[in-house]
C-alpha cells in the first residue's frame, strides 16, 4: 500500500482495499467502515482527539490490522486485550499462556512493526518538507498508535524502563514540533494563505503534538537532555533480554508446535472462549451458537466460519443436518444492513442447502420437520429399532422456509444488481438460476415424499415462479439440469414432457390444493405462460373460468402485479393473433393509467411524491429483477396500433365535436390532439411519434403511407412471429382504411364504383364488398349496393342545423327520463331490500368502497373503468367487444 | 361426412341407453361402416341386462367373445324377482286407493313417511327398493314401469342424492319411452336441483358443470322431438341462459351446432308469447360462434359467422349446401332439414335485401342455389312477407329487384325518439303516487304496457335502437 497518497484519500483506499479482500468474510465489517468513512473524511481533523473518541480509534485500529494481512486474527486479539491491559494500567496482564503466545508471535512481527514506524516517519519528515500536513498528520496518528502498542507489549517484557521508548520517535517529535512552530510562524507573516485544509491539519497537529509530549513527558526530556545517550540505554536495553527470548523460544517452540497441532480444532471465539471443534464437540459449540444468537453483539461472519468449521468436522449424517441446518440460516441471517447477502456467499448458501437437501434424500431415515418431540440436542441420535420399525430421526427445522429465503436473497441480489452495467455481474447472478432450481426440484421432490402438502405446494410454486416466464428452450435447459434420479410424482421423469406440458402439470398440481393464494398465482402463472407462448384462447378461457377478474383487487399486491402482468402477455397474444378490439380492449386499463412500469413492478412510483421512505423501501422489494420485465415499449406500440386501427375509422364516423370526445380512447385521443395541434410535424422518431403519424395518413385516406410508417417500427421485431404480425397489420391498415374513406368521404359522393375502391386500397373486391356488407348492416353506412352495376349508392342526408339541434334535445329529454325511471327504480329497489334484509345492503357497500380506496394507489390494476368487461365467463366472454359494441351503438343512436 | 359426425362426442356425455337409438340411427345414414358400428353397438349394450337384445348385437357384430346368455338371461331373471319382491310392499300400498288418498292429503314429505310406517308398516329401506327396481327394470329395457317406479320413488323418498339419481333415470325412460311432455317437466326438476345444490353432491362446481353437461346433451333429446316453436325456443332459451352457455363453451362446444341450427329453424316460428327477438339471438350466437371458432366449427356454426360476421354471400351459400348434408344425417336434426334449409335462405336473403338496391334475380336465384323460376317464385313470397320491411318489385324486362329502403328523415328519426315520452313520465309519476306495498308493481304493469306500444320489446326501449329494429323488422 502506498502512503504517498493523499491523505484525504489514504483511509479510503485502505478501508476499500481490506473491503475487497474481506468482503467475503466481515461485510458487516465492511459497512460499518464505510459508513464511518464518510464520519472520518468530515473529521479527520478530529482525529487528535482519538484518544477519547475509543470507538473511532478502535476503528482505525482495525483499520491498520487488516492492513497487514498476513498478521494473525488471534494476534488483533491480543492487542485488544492488551490495550484493555492499558486502561486497566497493568492492574493484571493476560493469562500466562496467552502471554506465552503473545511473545511468540509479537518477536515476529515486532520487526515488522519497527519497519513500518521507520516508513511512517520517514513520510512525516518529507510531508514536512513538502508542507503537506495533512499526510503528516495522519502518518503522525499512526505512529502515536504504533508506540501506544509497543508501549504496551513492551511493559509486559523484562525490558528495562529505559529501553521502552525508541529514539527514532522522540527525535520525530521534537523536530516535527519544531517544523510545526516554524511553519505557523512564517505563515502568519506569509502573504500567500494556506489552503484551509492545510492549515487545520496543521493546527491539530499542533495540538496533537502539545498533548504528547505531556504524555512523555519524562522520556522526552531525557532524550532532550541528551540524545545520544538515551539512544545507546535504550539499545542496551533492548540488547540485553534478546538472548532470553532466544532461550525461552525453544521451550515456547515445542509447545507451540503442540498448538499447531491442535489449532484446527481450537478457535478462540470472540469473548477469548475457546470453541470445541472436534467432531464430538459439535453439538456443544451448536448450542453455545444457539445461545448467542440474537443477542446484541454476536458476530455473524464469526459465527458462519465457525460453522463452516464445523461442517467440516461433522462426521456423522445427524450432525451434519445439524450444522447445516444452522449455517444456512446463519447466512442468510448475514444481511441485516445490507440489501442482500454478498454473492459469493449466497452461492455458498445455496450449494449447502443442496447438500442439506441431497442429504435428506439419500438418508430416508432422517427427516426434518417443523414440529419434532423433544429430544436432547447435545446427543448424536441415529434412527432406532423400535418394535421391528425403524423410527426415524426427526430433526427440528423448516426446510421450505429456508428454501424460500434462499430464494428470496437471489431475487435480492438480482433487484441490486444493474443489469445495464458493463460488466456481466448480471448475467453472472443469473446463471445461478439453474442450480437453484435444481435444488427446488430437489425439495420438491422430497417434500412429496414426506408427504408435507403444504411444503410441496410451496416448492412448487417457487419452481413455477422461475419457468413461467421464460421461453421454452430455457425451461427445457433448466429441466435438464435436474438429475434424472430426482422423483416426482406431480411431474414423473419417465414421461417426455415439453416446457409447456412441464408447467401444466406444476399448476394442475397447485389447482388441487387449498391454498387460494397458490391456487390464483398457479392460474396466473398458467396464464401468463399460455399467453406469453401465443396461445391466447386458452389463456384467455382460463382468465374468464377463473374469475380472477372480479377479486382481484382484493389479493395481496404481489398477485395483483402478476395479475398485471399476465393481463399484459394476454393483451400482446391478442394482438400477435391479430385481435385488435380485443388487444385494445385488454391493454386499455393498463394504459390509461399512466403507471404501466409501476403496476408492472418494473420501477417505483414517479408520479405521486408523498410516498415515506417506507412506502418506497416496500416498493422499491416488490420491483422484479430485470430479466423478468416486460417491454413496456413493446406493448405500448402494441396498444397504440389497436387504438389506431380502432379510433381513426371511428372518429371519422362521428360528425360533431361532442360526440367525438365520448367515443375515443383517452391516451390516443390525447396524443392524437397534441399531434394536431403541432405546426410543423418532424419525421418520427420513437414509436408513438410513427403511430401517430400513421393514424394522420390513415385519416387522411393514404393507407400506403400509414402502413409503411407503422411497419417500419422498429421494436416489433421483438415479436417472434414479427413477419406475420406486419402481415395482419398491412391488412387491417388496407380494411380500415377502406373504412375510413367511406366515412370521411360518403358525403360528397352519391355513388362510388366496388372495382375503384377495390383498386385504391388494393383489396380484392370480394373483400371490399364484404367490408361494405357489414357496414351497411350494422347501420354503420348509410348506402346500398347496386347489385348489377357494381357501385355502392349512399342515402346519407345531411341533417341542417334546426334538425340536428332538435334530434340533440329530443336525445337529452330521453335520457333525463331514463335517469328518472333509474333513479326511481332505485329507489323503490331500495325500500324493498330494506325490507328484506335490513342494513346489511349498506354494509357491504361500504366494504367494497373500502376496497376501493385500498387499491386506489395500486389495485387500479385492471380494474378500473374496463372491470365490466372481464366479469363472469358468460358476460365475459362476450365482453370483449361488448364495451366496443357498446360505443358503437351510442354513437348512431 | 364422417368428419362432422357428432356422435362420438355426443355419447360420453350420455346414458348408456340412450346412446343406443344414436347408433342406430348411424346404421341408417350409413357413413361409418357397417362392421365398425356393429361392434360398437354390442360394445355399447355389452353392459345392459337386455340379454335378448345382447344376444342378436352379439350374432351381428360377429365378434369372437363367446358368452353364455342363457345363464346371463336366467340371473338377470332371478335378480328381477328378487327386487321385484322387496318392492312388493310399497307397490300394494300405491295400488291402494285408500292409502293414496290419504297419502296426497298430506303435503310434507316427512308426515307422508311416518304415515306409511305407521299404517303400513313400511320403512325407508323399501321405499329405497322401489329405486332399486326401477333402475333394474331400466337396465333391461323396461322404460315404461321404471319410469313409474321411479315417479312413485320420488314422492316419498326423502334422500337429495337418491332423488336426482332417480330424476336422471325418470328423464332418460321418459326419453326412451317418447313421453316428451314429462320429460320436459323432468328437465326443468333437475335444472332447479342442479341450479340449486344444497347440500347434495353436485355442491361442487365441478359436478355442477359435470351435470350440466348431461342436462344439456339430454335434453337435446327431448327439444327436438317437441316440434320448431316449443322445442327450439325451450332450446335456445335453456342453452342461452348463462350457466348453461358457460358450459358449452367450457366442456362441450359441440353443442353449438344445435344452438346454432335451433336458432336458424325458429327463426320464423311462432314465437310464444313473452319471449325474446329472434335477431338477438342470431346476434349473439354469431359472437359466440367466432370466440369458440379456434376449439369447434363446422358448416353450420361456419354458415352464420359467413353471413353475420363476414358478409360473405357466396361463401355462406357454399357452406349452406354443405351444412344442409349435414343436417340431414344428424340425428336430431334430420326432422329439421327442410326447416334448416329454408330458414337459412331466408336469412341470406334478407341479408342480401337489406344491403341492396339493385338485385340481379339471376345472381340470387344462384347464391339460394335455386333455378331462376323457382327464384322468381322464392322472392315473390319473400316479398309477400312484411317481415323484410322493405318495398321491392321485380323487374322482368331487366331480370331483376329493386328493392327501395324507406329512410328515415330527420322528421320522423326525432318522433320515433321521443315517441312515449310521455307515456313513460306518466309511468313515473303514477309510480311516485302509490310508493309503498302495491307501487312497484303498479309500475311494473304498465310498462310493460308501455314496452308494448314501444316497440314490442320487453324491456326499456332505448332511443335509436327501437327505431333501427324497426326498419330491421
Amino acid at each position: 500500500m502506498s502512503f504517498f497518497k493523499l491523505g484525504s484519500d489514504d483511509s479510503s483506499s485502505s478501508s476499500s482495499g481490506s473491503d475487497s479482500e474481506e468482503s467475503i468474510l466481515s461485510g458487516d465489517e465492511g459497512l460499518i467502515q464505510d459508513k464511518k468513512l464518510a464520519q472520518a473524511k468530515s473529521s479527520k481533523s478530529k482525529n487528535k482527539a482519538s484518544m477519547f473518541l475509543r470507538s473511532d480509534a478502535e476503528d482505525s485500529d482495525e483499520d491498520d490490522s487488516s492492513d497487514d494481512d498476513e498478521e494473525e486474527l488471534s494476534d488483533s486479539e491480543d492487542e485488544r486485550a492488551a490495550r484493555g491491559n492499558k486502561f486497566l494500567m497493568g492492574a493484571d496482564s493476560t493469562d500466562e499462556d496467552e502471554e506465552e503466545e503473545d511473545k511468540t508471535v509479537v518477536l515476529s512481527a515486532k520487526d515488522k512493526r519497527f519497519a513500518e514506524m521507520e516508513a511512517a516517519i520517514h513520510n512525516i519528515t518529507n510531508a514536512t518538507r513538502n508542507n503537506d500536513w495533512v499526510l503528516a498528520s495522519t502518518e503522525l496518528d499512526k505512529v502515536f498508535r504504533f508506540i501506544q502498542r509497543h508501549q504496551v507489549t513492551v511493559v509486559a517484557t523484562t525490558v528495562a524502563a529505559a529501553g521502552h521508548i525508541p529514539p527514532r520517535f522522540l527525535e520525530i517529535l521534537v523536530s516535527l514540533e519544531k517544523d510545526v512552530n516554524e511553519t505557523i510562524l512564517s505563515e502568519k507573516s506569509a502573504k500567500k494563505k494556506m489552503a484551509p485544509g492545510k492549515a487545520k491539519a496543521l493546527n491539530s497537529l499542533k495540538q496533537t503534538l502539545k498533548k504528547k509530549q505531556k504524555e512523555f513527558e519524562g522520556v522526552l526530556k531525557t532524550y532532550n537532555e541528551d540524545p545520544q545517550a538515551y539512544t545507546t540505554a535504550y539499545e542496551v536495553a533492548n540488547a540485553v533480554p534478546a538472548p532470553k527470548k532466544a532461550a525461552k523460544k525453544v521451550a515456547i517452540d515445542v509447545d507451540g508446535d503442540i498448538e499447531e497441532q491442535n489449532e484446527d480444532f481450537m478457535t478462540i471465539g470472540k469473548g477469548g472462549k475457546a470453541l470445541n471443534l472436534t467432531p464430538e464437540g459439535v453439538f456443544k459449540t451448536l448450542r453455545e451458537i444457539f445461545e448467542q444468537r440474537g443477542r446484541k453483539n454476536t458476530d455473524r461472519a464469526e459465527t458462519i466460519k465457525i460453522l463452516s468449521k464445523l461442517l467440516e468436522v461433522a462426521e456423522t449424517t445427524y450432525a451434519k443436518l445439524r450444522v447445516l441446518l444452522a449455517l444456512v440460516p446463519a447466512r442468510l441471517d448475514y444481511s441485516q444492513n445490507l440489501a442482500h447477502i454478498p454473492h459469493e456467499s449466497w452461492v455458498l448458501g445455496l450449494n449447502e442447502l443442496d447438500q442439506l437437501v441431497t442429504l435428506l434424500l439419500d438418508n430416508p431415515d432422517y427427516v426434518v420437520q417443523e414440529t419434532v418431540g423433544e429430544y436432547d440436542d447435545l446427543v448424536e441420535r441415529e434412527p432406532q429399532v423400535v418394535n421391528g420399525k425403524k423410527e426415524r430421526v426427526a430433526v427440528a427445522g423448516s426446510l421450505i422456509s429456508l428454501l424460500e429465503s434462499l430464494d428470496n436473497e437471489f431475487t435480492k441480489t438480482l433487484q441490486h444488481t444493474d443489469a445495464h452495467e458493463k460488466g456481466s455481474d448480471y448475467i453472472e447472478r443469473l446463471r445461478q438460476e439453474a442450480p437453484l432450481y435444481t435444488l427446488v426440484a430437489k425439495a420438491q421432490s422430497l417434500f412429496e415424499r414426506e408427504a408435507a402438502t403444504d411444503s410441496t405446494a410451496r416448492a412448487v410454486i417457487r419452481r413455477l415462479e422461475h419457468v413461467y416466464a421464460k421461453p421454452n428452450v430455457i425451461i427445457e435447459h433448466f429441466e435438464s439440469k435436474v438429475p434424472a434420479s430426482i422423483q416426482s410424482k406431480i411431474v414423473p421423469r419417465d414421461t417426455q414432457r415439453s416446457a409447456e406440458g412441464l408447467i401444466h402439470d406444476l399448476c394442475v398440481y397447485i389447482y388441487g390444493s387449498d391454498n387460494p393464494v397458490l391456487r390464483a398465482r398457479a392460474i396466473l402463472f398458467h396464464i401468463f405462460n399460455h399467453a406469453s407462448h401465443g396461445r391466447y384462447h386458452q389463456a384467455r378461457d382460463l382468465l374468464l373460468m377463473s374469475h380472477l377478474q372480479d377479486t382481484i383487487q382484493h389479493a395481496d399486491v404481489t398477485t395483483q402485479i402478476l395479475y398485471n402482468r399476465a393481463i399484459m402477455q394476454l393483451g400482446l397474444a391478442a394482438f400477435k393473433m391479430g385481435y385488435i378490439v380485443e388487444c385494445q380492449t385488454i391493454l386499455g386499463d393498463m394504459f390509461a393509467t399512466q403507471r404501466q412500469k409501476e403496476l408492472l413492478a418494473q420501477s417505483v412510483q414517479r408520479y405521486q411524491q408523498q410516498l415515506t421512505p417506507e412506502q418506497e423501501l416496500i416498493e422499491k422489494r416488490r420491483l422484479l429483477p430485470f430479466h423478468m420485465h416486460l417491454n413496456v415499449e413493446l406493448l405500448e406500440a402494441a396498444y397504440l396500433t389497436s387504438c389506431m386501427l380502432i379510433e381513426v375509422p371511428l372518429l371519422a364516423s362521428v360528425d360533431t365535436e361532442e360526440q367525438r370526445r365520448k367515443v375515443t380512447s383517452k391516451v390516443f385521443k390525447r396524443l392524437l390532439d397534441l399531434a394536431d395541434r403541432q405546426a410543423f410535424m418532424g419525421p418520427p422518431e420513437n414509436t408513438r411519434d410513427h403511430i401517430i403519424k400513421a393514424s394522420k395518413a390513415l385519416q387522411a385516406g393514404e393507407w400506403e403511407k400509414a402502413r409503411d410508417l407503422i411497419l417500419s417500427i422498429k421494436i416489433w421485431n421483438l415479436l417472434e412471429n414479427a413477419d406475420d404480425v406486419k402481415t395482419i397489420l398491412s391488412q387491417k391498415i388496407q380494411e380500415e382504411g377502406l373504412r375510413t374513406y367511406l366515412f370521411t368521404y360518403s358525403t360528397y359522393y352519391a355513388s362510388l364504383s366496388l372495382t375503384q375502391l377495390s383498386i385504391t386500397f388494393s383489396l380484392p373486391i370480394q373483400i371490399v364488398n364484404s367490408i361494405i356488407s357489414k357496414m351497411i348492416y350494422i347501420d354503420e353506412l348509410q348506402a346500398s349496393l347496386d347489385q348489377i352495376d357494381g357501385v355502392i349508392i349512399f342515402h346519407k342526408i345531411e341533417l341542417n342545423e334546426v334538425q340536428r339541434l332538435t334530434q340533440q334535445l329530443a336525445e337529452k329529454t330521453v335520457n333525463l327520463l331514463d335517469q328518472n325511471e333509474k333513479s326511481l327504480d332505485l329507489k323503490l329497489g331500495n325500500n324493498n331490500q330494506q325490507q328484506q334484509s335490513g342494513g346489511i345492503n349498506n354494509s357491504t357497500d361500504r366494504s367494497t368502497q373500502e376496497g376501493g380506496q385500498k387499491n386506489e394507489r395500486r389495485g387500479n390494476n385492471g380494474g378500473g373503468n374496463g372491470r365490466g368487461t372481464y366479469r363472469g365467463r358468460g358476460r365475459g366472454r362476450g365482453g370483449f367487444n361488448a364495451g366496443l359494441g357498446n360505443t358503437r351503438t351510442r354513437v348512431q343512436a | 361426412m364422417a368428419e362432422y359426425d357428432l356422435t362420438q362426442k355426443l355419447i360420453p356425455h350420455l346414458d348408456r341407453h340412450l346412446a343406443i337409438p344414436l347408433l342406430n340411427h348411424l346404421t341408417d345414414v350409413a357413413i361409418f361402416p357397417a362392421d365398425q358400428l356393429a361392434k360398437a353397438q354390442y360394445d355399447l349394450v355389452k353392459g345392459t341386462n337386455m340379454v335378448d337384445y345382447v344376444e342378436s348385437l352379439h350374432e351381428q357384430s360377429g365378434s369372437g367373445e363367446s358368452r353364455d346368455f342363457a345363464k346371463l338371461r336366467e340371473e338377470a331373471t332371478a335378480r328381477y324377482q328378487e327386487l321385484q319382491e322387496k318392492a312388493q310392499p310399497v307397490m300394494k300400498v300405491i295400488e291402494d286407493p285408500d292409502a293414496v288418498a290419504k297419502l296426497r292429503s298430506g303435503v310434507d314429505k316427512d308426515k307422508n313417511l311416518d304415515l306409511l310406517k305407521s299404517e303400513y308398516n313400511i320403512d325407508i329401506d323399501q321405499i329405497n327398493a322401489l329405486y332399486h327396481f326401477g333402475q333394474y327394470q331400466y337396465t333391461l329395457g323396461a322404460y315404461a314401469p321404471a319410469a313409474n317406479f321411479l315417479y312413485h320413488f320420488l314422492i316419498f323418498s326423502p334422500s337429495l342424492d337418491l332423488n336426482i339419481s332417480a330424476h336422471w333415470g325418470k328423464l332418460s325412460s321418459n326419453i326412451l319411452t317418447g313421453e316428451w311432455d314429462a320429460a320436459l317437466t323432468e328437465i326443468k326438476d333437475l335444472r332447479d336441483a342442479i341450479d340449486n345444490p344444497h347440500g347434495t353432491s353436485m355442491a361442487k362446481p365441478l359436478a355442477q358443470l359435470q351435470a350440466r353437461t348431461w342436462l344439456l346433451h339430454w335434453s337435446l333429446f327431448v327439444f327436438f322431438n317437441l316440434g320448431e316453436g316449443q322445442g327450439c325456443q325451450g332450446l335456445l332459451d335453456m342453452f342461452l341462459s348463462p350457466a348453461y352457455l358457460n358450459t358449452i363453451q367450457t366442456s362441450c362446444p359441440h353443442l353449438l351446432r344445435y344452438l346454432v341450427a335451433a336458432a336458424v329453424i325458429s327463426r320464423r316460428a311462432p314465437k310464444p308469447a313473452g319471449t325474446r327477438g329472434n335477431r338477438d339471438h342470431v346476434k349473439e350466437l354469431t359472437k359466440i360462434v367466432q370466440m369458440e371458432e379456434y376449439q369447434y366449427s363446422d358448416p353450420i356454426t361456419g354458415f352464420l359467422k359467413d353471413l353475420f360476421a363476414d358478409f360473405d354471400l357466396n361463401q355462406a351459400q357454399q357452406r349452406l349446401t354443405v351444412a344442409e348434408s349435414v343436417v340431414r344425417s344428424d340425428f336430431f336434426l334430420s326432422g329439421f332439414a327442410d326447416e334448416f334449409v329454408e330458414n337459412a335462405r331466408w336469412l341470406i336473403s334478407e341479408v342480401f335485401c337489406r344491403i341492396h338496391r339493385r338485385i340481379d334475380i339471376g345472381q340470387l336465384s344462384k347464391t339460394l342455389n335455386l333455378s331462376n323460376e323457382e327464384g322468381e317464385k322464392w322472392i315473390v313470397n319473400l316479398i309477400r312477407d312484411s317481415r323484410m320491411g322493405v318495398e321491392a318489385k321485380i323487374d322482368l324486362k331487366e331480370n331483376m329487384l329493386h328493392i327501395t329502403r324507406p329512410h328515415a328523415t330527420p322528421t320522423a328519426t326525432l318522433i320515433e325518439t321521443t315517441r312515449g315520452l310521455a307515456f313513460r313520465s306518466q309511468a313515473i309519476q303514477f309510480a311516485m303516487q302509490s310508493t309503498g306495498g302495491g307501487g312497484e308493481r303498479a309500475e311494473r304493469g304498465e310498462r310493460g304496457e308501455r314496452g308494448g306500444r314501444g316497440g314490442g320489446r320487453g324491456g326499456r326501449p332505448r332511443a335509436g335502437a327501437s327505431a333501427r329494429e324497426e326498419v330491421a323488422a
